[in-house]
């Protein structure tokens, strides 16, 4: 298992469009992902769970990966947040 | 904030004909514009179907949440409606949508969006809820159902 802590960068926060985004890339991996955010953790792989957090801009927000694929998987979905979900 | 804040008893729409994402999007535009919420019907559709150019806010199992900003208003207004056949919105999973929330949200008021999306999210998370909102018939019945659950959450 492994884990890290993004900050959302973009300005618009965690909305519908990185949700689905980040969803549709984090179903590309076998292991297990979940997001955190203030004690609250979601399913990583449900635009709902993750629109559940409402994460604003500069909100931070935990991933925590389980499976095969766990490192790569925290590494891409990591800097995919950092990045602002190629919206900055 | 409650989702009743923004959604309104009058904008339940309990059997939508609509068989496409224009038509449906129409559909629900229009409570708005009856209730003097909004004056330009096709501006509000306009903004709504641009948004879903950018890709489909059919967000799986039955859901979509349609939206865009809308110039002239103060606060987020919302729309729920329901489709009894379902109809093609080019979800994310591909299946039909049954439940749409249709969200307006004026330029700035980025945080309370997140926090309605927070709210429809949570409500449908209780798959009990959302089958009593499949199977309830008239608005009045629905909107009762959603007060409840917002209470609850």
């Amino acid at each position: 298992m492994v884990e890290g802590i993004f900050t959302i960068r973009n300005k618009l926060g965690l909305h519908a469009r990185p949700a689905a985004a980040f969803v549709k890339k984090a179903n590309e991996f076998n292991s297990s992902i979940w997001m955190e955010k203030d004690g609250t953790r979601v399913n990583a792989k449900s635009i709902m769970g993750i629109l559940m957090l409402a994460c604003p801009a500069g909100s931070q927000v935990k991933l925590t990966v389980e499976g095969n694929d766990e490192d790569i998987a925290i590494k891409e979905l990591g800097s995919f947040i950092e990045s602002g979900f190629n919206e900055l | 904030m409650k989702l009743i804040d923004v959604l309104k008893e009058n904008c339940i729409l309990a059997d939508l004909k609509g068989e496409t994402k224009r038509e449906v999007i129409e559909e629900l535009v229009y409570p708005l514009k009856e209730m003097n919420l909004i004056e330009e019907v096709d501006e509000a559709v306009n903004v709504v179907l641009e948004r879903e150019k950018l890709g489909s806010t059919g967000i799986g199992e039955g859901i979509a949440i349609p939206h865009g900003k809308y110039r002239g208003i103060n606060d987020i207004l919302c729309v729920f409606g329901k489709s009894k056949k379902g109809v093609d919105f080019d979800a994310i999973d591909r299946k039909p949508v049954y439940m749409f929330f249709l969200i307006l949200t004026p330029e700035d008021a980025v945080n309370q969006y997140l926090k309605t999306l927070s709210r429809i999210s949570k409500m449908l998370r209780d798959p009990s809820f959302k089958k009593r909102l499949m199977e309830l018939d008239s608005p009045k019945d629905i909107y009762d159902s959603i007060v409840e659950e917002d209470s609850k959450i």
